[in-house]
């Protein structure tokens, strides 16, 4: 198989005595696009800053394109970054911060000129060199951040939540600027997000991560349609939980005591004494689809189908009866696994 | 790999090098010297002596006074400075007055015009050979030429030169106040009387307190003014300190330099709690800038535009007097009310060279080298201190901010009593008499407004910055200069415009520590004073109009970097 360029293995970091990334492994291939995704706090930037080199790992080994880094100070491993605000140098042009890394190697005028020039055009910038960032817009600073992290030829690029920051048209462009960015150059990307759509988009996988342990590793249909834990299966989409009876009731089988079923599984029905009787609560109309909250024993259930298959008379306090294909649900054993 | 490990080796030695040596500063010119103070205020030949100092203190009638007037005339500059002050934040902040902009710029005086230049301006605007004695003179002829000399002069003078804080600081807070609170208020029927008390007020209350602390602050450790202005009967605390040293009696000038420094720093720390008890955060993320008010009434009205242009009367007078006869004949000066005549010859005696040029070169020349001295030592501790907390930074953030507590006078005799022997601290030369005493003091009495200034420059800088460049191979000296360095490069030239502009008439230490190899600005004016030489007198005008020029160019940035733009009228 072929070799991992970023391989980390039983990583462990603590802040004090306070563990808050256990066990951490993780390998990353050439050219492939792996998202970390996690709530706040889940430590997901964490482990980002640890393989920059900016936090020490407590144990375990990070390992770049063959080499252990793991001790090895920031300013001695081939990352480049791209930082939630691109932290490009607000005193430098577009061009000085591009060239940074080359003048810190010392490298001759003639061939910073011509580096920085060939990676400019490439990414579309080649007209705003003599910009300040303070004169540039939000897509041309995350190219110049991109540009700046590449230009010694990094092959690794580490994002920092670069599209947290902005509105939420601005941020698709962006992520697809990413990815052509990615395609283009053929970097291998790291990328930490708690946006689930924005790493479900760009990412080949995705690391799902919870108070520092890791609860799944999958591409993104895996993740939404096997879900190893009710974690994931309710962090990636909406999942309703259904204990106890009603489960039996929706599913008329003889069910795990818990189950999570996705709002487009459940089925509605008026005149029907099959299934789960409910009353509709609340329905939100969305153009091309229709939220439906339906309320049964003091369980609310949340129900998403297409508007042209909704029955147009429905209305609040409705009585419906919802049933769910079988096999469409999800149930965890204690230890987590989908059974 | 080998070479850069040599290198940050190198680099390591380095950085330990100019630790040590800040260290080996901070103790050698402050610590040092303080606990030398302790020692010749309480010890005499190892013995413990406290009840003798203070009977030869309170036997002297003139220690007595000067304590006494100390007291009375900081009592009554804060009082007087108070009502102009908040007066002039008034008219420039809450209501519309007409010629804002005139009024802003007549307020500002005291920025450009302080310390022992003013002190002179105002003698020389209502001293003896003062334009507005011999006005006065003409109405009055039995008037006495010295009638403003005496404390009554010092307490005019004060209260028009201490109202920069409150032009500075209060005005500050008055743009922190939400406008939209100020139209809640009245949209509920409240009264502008009942705006201001219930809604302005309780906002800017806590920089009103800090400011009058300031102001007492300030007047306790006066010194140029009363030794210009309060004549030969009235003396202050820093005067008695300046005096008792010249006689010979080190004990008492440190033990009342002592107590002067214990009071001063019981108001410092009275003022943080003031400020940290009242700091006043907003609800409103973005306050809505507040709207000048336009006074209805129309004798109110004319009040206070009255009393707002003769205020700009004062304040400009004197400076309009300095640079109108900085350019007259000096055989106009004393004689004429308005020059007759207009020439250059004063400022080409002081710009030659010469006898007239040297103070000005020489507090320009120590005053820049206590900067670049200053600088250094802050652009290489405030990142540490920053960055790391410890017992080291804590013990260097104590350091840097002793000498804010410490009055000059203190941190003259300090120096005094430490260096004028033989000191093994600085390789056992006697510092006291030499060129390097004055700027040393100079350098220790500007390091706390250095810190302050770099300080907020660097808290402010992201750390992501130095992050990205640490992840792209740069080492702690390169991002400091490439990267760090160039963002708080202007906070550190304005520090460092500010702190010379301070020095370049800095009195207090000038007047213990100064000798023949180095006699600074402040003591040429002064002598200059004494000399009733109308050449002489010409000469101090013109360096009077010379440190304005410097200060309002300082004034000035400062000012564009820190208040921005001012608020807009309400049309109501």
């Amino acid at each position: 198989m072929e070799q991992a360029v970023l391989s980390i293995k039983n990583l462990d970091i603590a802040y004090g005595a306070v563990t808050v990334v256990h066990d951490f492994n993780l390998e990353v291939h050439a050219g492939e696009f792996v998202s970390l995704l996690g709530p706040s706090g889940c430590g997901k930037t964490t482990i980002l800053r640890t393989i920059a080199g900016f936090i020490g790992a407590a144990s375990g080994e990070i390992t770049l394109a063959g080499e252990e880094i793991t001790k090895r100070p920031a300013e001695q491993r081939d990352v480049g970054i791209v930082f939630q605000n691109y932290a490009l140098f607000p005193t430098m042009t577009a061009f000085e911060n591009i060239a940074f890394s080359l003048r810190v190697e010392k490298r001759p005028n003639d061939e910073i000129e011509k580096r920085v020039t060939e990676i400019a055009r490439a990414s579309g910038i080649e007209e705003h060199l003599n910009k300040k960032p303070a004169e540039m817009s939000g897509g041309q600073q995350q190219r110049v951040a991109i540009s700046r992290a590449l230009i010694t030829g990094t092959k690794v690029l580490l994002f920092d939540e670069p599209l947290s920051n902005l509105d939420a048209k601005v941020r698709v462009s962006m992520r697809q600027e990413i990815k052509r960015l990615q395609d283009h150059f053929g970097f291998t990307a790291f990328f930490v997000t708690h946006d689930q759509d924005e790493a479900l988009a760009m990412s080949d996988r995705v690391v799902v991560l919870k108070a520092g342990k890791t609860m799944q590793i999958g591409d993104g249909r895996a993740l939404y349609t096997k879900p190893a834990n009710s974690f994931v299966c309710q962090f990636i989409g909406d999942a309703n939980e259904v204990n106890g009876s009603l489960a039996a009731q929706l599913t008329e089988n003889a069910v795990s005591d818990t189950i999570y079923i996705r709002p487009e599984d459940l089925l509605i029905s008026t005149g029907q004494t099959r299934g789960l009787q409910a009353k509709v609560n609340h329905i939100e109309y969305l153009g091309a689809l229709v939220r439906v909250e339906c309320v049964s024993e003091g369980s609310s259930m949340l129900v998403s189908l297409f508007s042209k298959d909704c029955p147009p008379d429905l209305k609040t306090g409705d009585s419906v009866s919802l049933t769910v294909s079988k096999g469409a649900w999800h149930s965890f054993s204690e230890g987590g696994d989908n059974q | 790999m080998t070479t850069q490990k040599t290198k940050s080796k190198i680099e390591r030695a380095a950085f330990i090098s100019a630790l040590l040596l800040l260290l080996w500063f901070l103790v050698t010119f402050l610590v040092w010297p303080l606990i030398m103070t302790l020692s010749t205020a309480f010890f005499s030949g190892g013995e413990f002596r406290f009840s003798e100092i203070t009977d030869d203190l309170s036997a002297s009638k003139r220690v007595r006074g000067a304590l006494f007037n100390t007291f009375w005339m900081t009592i009554a500059t804060t009082i007087t400075v108070g009502i102009v002050g908040l007066f002039q934040v008034a008219v420039l902040e809450y209501f519309h007055v007409k010629g804002r902009t005139l009024l802003k710029v007549g307020f500002a005086v005291p920025l450009v015009f302080g310390s022992i230049v003013a002190a002179t301006g105002y003698k020389f605007t209502y001293g003896p050979i003062g334009v507005v004695t011999q006005v006065l003179h003409r109405f009055f002829p039995g008037l006495p030429s010295d009638w403003f000399i005496g404390g009554h002069g010092v307490l005019y003078a004060q209260t028009f030169l201490l109202t920069s804080f409150y032009y500075l600081f209060l005005r500050a807070a008055m743009r922190r106040v939400d406008y939209s609170t100020i139209e809640a208020a009245r949209s509920m029927g409240a009264s502008e009387a009942t705006i201001l008390r219930r809604v302005v007020l309780p906002v800017i209350l806590p920089t009103v307190f800090a400011v009058m602390l300031l102001t007492i602050y300030t007047s306790t450790v006066s010194f140029a003014v009363p030794e210009l202005i309060g004549g030969r009967d009235f003396n202050m605390i820093s005067q008695i300190i300046l005096t008792l040293n010249s006689i010979n009696r080190p004990d008492m000038a440190a033990f009342l330099a002592l107590f002067l420094g214990l009071f001063i720093m019981t108001m410092i720390l009275l003022m943080q709690w003031v400020e940290a008890r009242g700091s006043y955060i907003g609800g409103a993320k973005t306050p809505v800038p507040i709207e000048l008010k336009r006074v209805k009434n129309k004798f109110a009205n004319f009040v206070l535009h009255a009393v707002s242009y003769l205020l700009l009367f004062i304040y400009v007078l004197p400076v309009f007097l300095v640079i109108s006869f900085s350019f007259a004949p000096a055989s106009e000066i004393g004689t004429q009310t308005f020059p007759s005549t207009f020439t250059l010859s004063n400022y080409i005696t002081v710009l030659s060279g010469g006898s007239a040029f040297e103070p000005f070169f020489n507090s320009a020349r120590m005053g820049l080298l206590a900067v670049l001295t200053g600088l250094a030592a802050t652009l290489f501790a405030v990142p540490i201190m920053v960055k790391h907390k410890n017992w080291m930074t804590r013990l260097m953030d104590l350091g840097f901010f002793l000498p804010w507590v410490v009055p000059s006078v203190l941190l003259a005799i300090g120096l005094i009593v430490t260096f004028d022997e033989a000191n093994p601290l600085v390789a056992n030369t006697v510092l006291l008499g030499t060129f390097l005493i004055l700027p040393i003091g100079y350098v220790i009495h500007i390091l706390p407004l250095m810190v302050r200034f770099l300080r907020a420059a660097f808290i402010g800088i992201d750390p992501s910055y130095e992050e990205a460049a640490r992840s792209m191979g740069a080492s702690g000296p390169y991002r400091f200069r490439r990267v760090i360095f160039p963002l708080v490069a202007p906070t550190a030239l304005l520090a460092g415009g500010y702190t010379f502009n301070e020095l370049l008439t800095e009195y207090p230490l000038s007047a213990f520590l100064y000798n023949v190899n180095n006699k600074p600005l402040s003591i040429a004016i002064l002598e200059s004073d004494k000399s009733y030489n109308p050449e002489q007198a010409a000469i101090t005008l013109v360096y009077a109009v010379l440190v304005m020029s410097f200060s309002m160019i300082v004034v000035m940035s400062a000012e564009r970097l820190s208040l921005g733009k001012g608020p807009k009228t309400n049309n109501l």
